[in-house]
């Protein structure tokens, strides 16, 4: 067509908005361009008879453009949704376009492929999304603080003393059962008799300061029993009373 | 007249002056003990009234109320009856552990996946190969009757992250891995035994205490091997859980001596969530940094 030639003579030596000049090639950013390049066989304006493959939402269609509606710029695309196989979305596009030239079929099928593949590449990713792990930004004084925290957890949960005490009182309890594996002869001879003498020490005792509690129920069993005590002597002049270490040696009667 | 000591221009004068004031008042501070002591020593009762009424403030004693820390609740052991360890405490379900790492993990990692495979009997070690997300792991454990399956995520290659998913339906607990000591880092550790270890938890008191705390005893057997005296142990303490392994032997009926024989590790509740792990997915219990009101507010 006439139109067709005036446009093209304007859009390639005058100015057209869509052309973007590269020093090797010149491109075209119109959407309907099947080919992404400024030429005269694929420029979507110059061209009255015209055919295109666009994607909307995961949905594909063929665009057509014909002479027949040059007049109505409102209706100038037919737009034919094509089908989701792709083989028939092939014989779509060559029923459609049958009697175009080759150019036209061949550039519209070549973009078909092409949106294919990625609308595939796209779903495959999102299915991945799911599954990809998610990032979590370090907050250097969170973690400076818990650090800190945790050592002082650490210090106030005792731990070795807690452990020991939680032993002794499975032992105590009889939660080894009557014939132990895990203990002495001696030792379960020990406690028993400890058991048998009504001396059954108390060791679910709260208070903080173990080796004085303890201490102090030794003493304690000593009156009862009134067993001999040997107490070391302690110097008045020692350097520190709080470096001094309490400490009572005694011997009960029966490991004599 | 009265000389300040601070105006006193002689130097040695000066220092000697301080001198006496220290020594003096150390004199008298320990005069007052050893005559304390002695009171002490001929009434007993006296001391045992001082330590009594000396309770010195903590984190632990000043704890800010939390309405879920359960006591003997027949509510909760209804709960408990039914939730998803039921099948270890009631029916002696014998537990069977996964371990795996994040993809594409470092030494580290390994090396304390190995040590993980010696704490927990009846586990498993399975490298992470980059094509199996963690649903996939799910599934291949689950056909394969594991009971519960322990991802040890890292980061600049150290471990710094565990996820422990109880199997077949959750739930899934996200806990933040630190302080990180390996058998042969500690001094004096013993050599392990293969033998079940006994296992003591401490301290998890409140309703997600104890979900965390069943979560942690449905990994060890029911019944341990007490000829190993061994005992593994975790103790919460301010919402870190410390784990520590010893070997123990009873001195006498007061003193018991420990070997530990490691590895040590600390871990902190970031997320627990219903069901198998889904990143999606709704947490139960999620640790926001402004929960953290006070420092007396803790969660297990």
């Amino acid at each position: 067509m006439n139109t067709d030639e005036v446009i093209w003579q304007v859009i390639n030596q005058q100015f057209c908005s869509y052309k973007v000049k590269t020093p090797t090639q010149n491109f075209c950013r119109n959407e309907y361009n099947a080919t992404g390049l400024c030429n005269r066989q694929s420029c979507p304006l110059a061209n009255s008879r015209y055919a295109t493959v666009r994607e909307h939402n995961g949905v594909i269609y063929l665009y057509v453009k014909t002479p027949e509606r040059a007049h109505m710029p409102s209706k100038m695309w037919e737009k034919i949704k094509l089908s989701k196989n792709y083989a028939q979305a092939l014989e779509q596009i060559d029923k459609e376009l049958i009697y175009w030239p080759n150019f036209n079929i061949h550039k519209c099928k070549q973009r078909l492929t092409k949106i294919t593949q990625y609308l595939i590449k796209m779903r495959k990713l999102k299915m991945k999304a799911d599954d990809r792990p998610k990032l979590v930004g370090i907050k250097k004084k969170l973690d400076r603080r818990e650090a800190r925290r945790e050592v002082k957890a650490e210090a106030a949960a005792r731990l070795d003393k807690s452990i020991e005490k939680e032993l002794l009182n499975r032992l105590k309890s009889h939660a080894y059962g009557d014939a132990p594996l895990n203990v002495h002869e001696d030792v379960w001879k020990e406690i028993l008799e400890g058991e048998k003498g009504g001396l059954e020490v108390d060791s679910d005792q709260t208070d903080e300061d173990d080796s004085q509690s303890e201490a102090e129920e030794e003493e304690e069993e000593e009156e009862e029993e009134g067993d001999r005590e040997y107490v070391s002597d302690v110097s008045e002049e020692e350097e520190d009373m709080e470096d001094m270490f309490e400490r009572e040696y005694e011997h009960e009667a029966l490991d004599l | 007249m009265v000389v300040e000591k601070n105006t006193i221009k002689n130097k040695l004068k000066r220092d000697e002056l301080y001198q006496k004031e220290k020594s003096s008042k150390a004199k008298a501070k320990r005069d007052r003990r050893t005559a304390l002591r002695k009171e002490e020593e001929a009434s007993p009762e006296k001391k045992e009234k001082r330590l009594a009424e000396n309770v010195p403030n903590t984190l632990e004693n000043t704890r800010e109320f939390d309405e879920t820390i359960v006591e003997d609740d027949a509510e909760v052991a209804e709960d408990e009856a039914q939730d998803e360890f039921a099948q270890y405490f009631q029916n002696g379900l014998t537990p069977k552990i996964l371990i795996t790492t994040s993809k594409g993990p470092s030494a580290a990692v390994y090396a304390f996946a190995s040590e993980l495979v010696d704490v927990f009997p009846n586990s498993h070690f399975v490298k992470r190969k980059p094509q199996f997300e963690m649903r996939h792991i799910v599934e291949f454990s689950k056909n394969r009757d594991f009971t519960d399956v322990i991802v040890i995520n890292e980061d600049r290659k150290e471990p710094n992250a565990m996820t422990l998913i109880h199997l077949p339906d959750g739930p899934t607990a996200h806990f933040k891995l630190s302080s990180i000591k390996l058998s042969k880092e500690i001094e004096g550790h013993g050599r392990t035994s293969s033998h079940k270890p006994e296992l003591i938890l401490n301290n998890f008191n409140t309703r997600l205490g104890h979900t965390i705390g069943r979560m942690f005893t449905s990994l060890f057997p029911h019944v341990p091997e007490f000829q190993g005296r061994q005992v593994a142990t975790l103790h919460n303490q301010r919402d870190f859980v410390f784990f520590r392994r010893h070997r123990y032997m009873f001195k006498n009926s007061q003193r018991v001596n420990l070997q530990e024989l490691g590895p040590r590790f600390t871990l902190k509740l970031k997320w627990l969530q219903k069901g198998t792990f889904d990143r999606k997915g709704e947490h139960e219990w999620l640790f926001k940094p402004e929960m953290e009101t006070s420092r007396r507010r803790f969660f297990l």
